[in-house]
């Protein structure tokens, strides 16, 4: 049994089994908070934000620690929270608010996120890097 | 169900882009995190192209929960992209800055826009 690929193979069910989670943890956020598309605007808002923050924390956190698990990364960060966040919806409620005619909301809510997850990312890796 | 149907495509779209990511900042080579832009802006595609098919169609709910909440909500990523500017801008001086700056800007401009051609394909699919 060849050890490297195993654990490369458990890396991968480490991001996939993270991935699950911040999906469905995703979903389940965007459900509390509502139905209509402003709902799902603000929902996504608050979960890259929160998702930004805590990766910052998790990252600054792992890299000053030698003995940290080799799968706190790819589960938690790649996985967890590369899933809970999300790029692609994000890009496409802009271009809805844009196709809307709502142009205010559509360079208000891209620049907001955008600024808001800066600072949030900032403020985890600052907190997770002090020691 | 639905869930059981986003957490099953949420995985396999983490997965294809831990794989994505990987090989693009292999072949690139660069300072940039191009890997992350990469997966961002093919997720961006994605997302664009579901847009334009279910607008002004009817599709099942459950599809547009597995191939838009759980794939592509899982293969593309907001956190990284942010703490990846971050750590651009701690790498120092005016240089990390304008590194940062860059980052930030260039794929919230290109992925919206490559929302926008993927729309005029999946309205034309």
């Amino acid at each position: 049994m060849n050890l490297s690929t195993s654990i490369t193979g458990r890396r991968r069910f480490a991001v996939a089994a993270g991935g699950a989670l911040g999906a469905v943890g995703r979903a389940l956020v965007v459900d509390a908070v509502g139905r209509t598309d402003f709902d799902v605007l603000w929902a996504t808002f608050v979960v890259n934000i929160v998702g930004s923050l805590i990766l910052g924390y998790v990252v600054a956190r792992h890299a000053g620690r030698s003995r940290s698990s080799p799968f706190l990364i790819p589960f938690v960060g790649v996985g967890v929270l590369g899933a809970f966040t999300t790029f692609s919806l994000f890009s496409a409620e802009v271009f809805e608010l844009a196709r809307a005619g709502d142009w205010f909301l559509a360079v208000a809510y891209p620049l907001l996120s955008v600024g808001a997850g800066f600072v949030a990312a900032l403020f985890g890796v600052r907190f997770g890097g002090s020691k | 169900m639905t869930w059981v149907v986003v957490g099953v495509f949420g995985a396999l779209g983490a997965l294809a882009r831990y794989g994505v990511s990987g090989i693009a900042q292999l072949l690139w080579r660069t300072t940039f995190p191009v890997g992350t832009l990469v997966v961002n802006l093919t997720g961006a595609l994605g997302a664009g192209i579901l847009l334009g098919l279910v607008t002004g169609r009817d599709v099942p709910d459950l599809v547009v929960a597995a191939a838009g909440v759980g794939f592509l909500g899982g293969y593309s990523t907001f956190s990284t992209w942010m703490v990846e500017s971050v750590l651009a801008a701690e790498s120092g001086g005016r240089i990390g800055l304008r590194r940062a700056a860059e980052n930030l800007v260039v794929p919230l401009v290109a992925g919206i826009a490559t929302v926008a051609i993927g729309f005029a394909i999946g309205q034309w699919l």
